[in-house]
């Protein structure tokens, strides 16, 4: 089972929250401060699930899902919104952007469990 | 739990973080920790845009702060943030004023957020086993 996950967040604090729930799940992570670098280890590793925050200084998340979904062959990550708000009007434009899921800051154990959409893997599982 | 017998912050609540981190008390210091510097240098950035009188740049500034501090359940530092978020949409292409009254009690909030963190950081480190941190 594939169990690499990306953060992909400009805020060092909710990067380290994410990271110890994720990896309490069981998840293998790799974190980013911002979209770009994301998107080049894109290139050379699969991840199946990413959380990736909305406002973030070089590139937003949006626009970063949108270049994700718009290649074939990364369509199989799940990819979860991560944002200090989201009014319903963005809740549907960020899923039409090709989110999975939307989740509001602060992250909580339920609601990240719910937004990976599987049951957590065993910890300590290898990748 | 030894962390329990640290004084309760009245700027942020570690006992919600700590149970959204699996009621670990090293996740939650490990968290701590992280906070701090970040806050230091969120504080700094903020200070530089509003002296450019950056609209733009306070509003990103801003956003990312509620985010970080919604995650340590600093309610009113937040909803400080959220005020001046309005009135940034409010206005976006007039400068945000230095004396605005949210962002002066913003300021005041952060700096006693700042200093409470420390000194709650310091009161658990005394009653919680180095293994533990």
């Amino acid at each position: 089972m594939n169990t690499l996950a990306f953060i992909i967040d400009d805020s060092a604090v909710n990067i380290a929250v994410a990271r110890l729930l994720l990896q309490r799940l069981g998840w293998t992570v790799e974190e980013f401060s911002s979209a770009i670098p994301m998107l080049e280890r894109l290139t050379q590793v699969e991840p199946a699930f990413m959380l990736l925050d909305i406002s973030m200084p070089d590139m937003g998340g949006e626009e970063a899902c949108r270049r994700i979904r718009s290649n074939a062959a990364w369509n199989e990550v799940r990819i979860v919104a991560y944002t200090a708000h989201a009014l319903e009007d963005e809740r549907q434009d960020y899923l039409a952007c090709g989110f999975d899921d939307i989740i509001t800051k602060p992250i909580t154990v339920s609601s990240l469990t719910a937004a990976v959409g599987r049951a957590p893997v065993s910890p300590g599982t290898p990748a | 739990m030894p962390i329990d017998s640290a004084k309760q912050p009245e700027h942020f609540d570690p006992a919600a973080l700590r149970r959204d981190l699996f009621d670990s008390t090293p996740a939650l210091l490990n968290v701590l920790h992280t906070f701090n510097p970040w806050l230091t240098d969120m504080h700094g950035q903020l200070r530089v845009a509003v002296e450019a009188a950056n609209t733009t740049q306070i509003a990103g500034i801003i956003h990312t702060l509620r985010g970080g501090l919604a995650q340590l359940r600093a309610q009113a530092a937040v909803d400080l943030v959220r005020q001046l978020e309005a009135a940034c949409k409010a206005n976006p292409t007039a400068p945000l004023p230095s004396d605005h009254p949210s962002l002066l009690a913003l300021e005041t909030e952060l700096e006693a957020l700042s200093v409470e963190l420390t000194q709650f950081l310091l009161a658990v480190q005394a009653v919680v086993p180095p293994q533990q941190t």
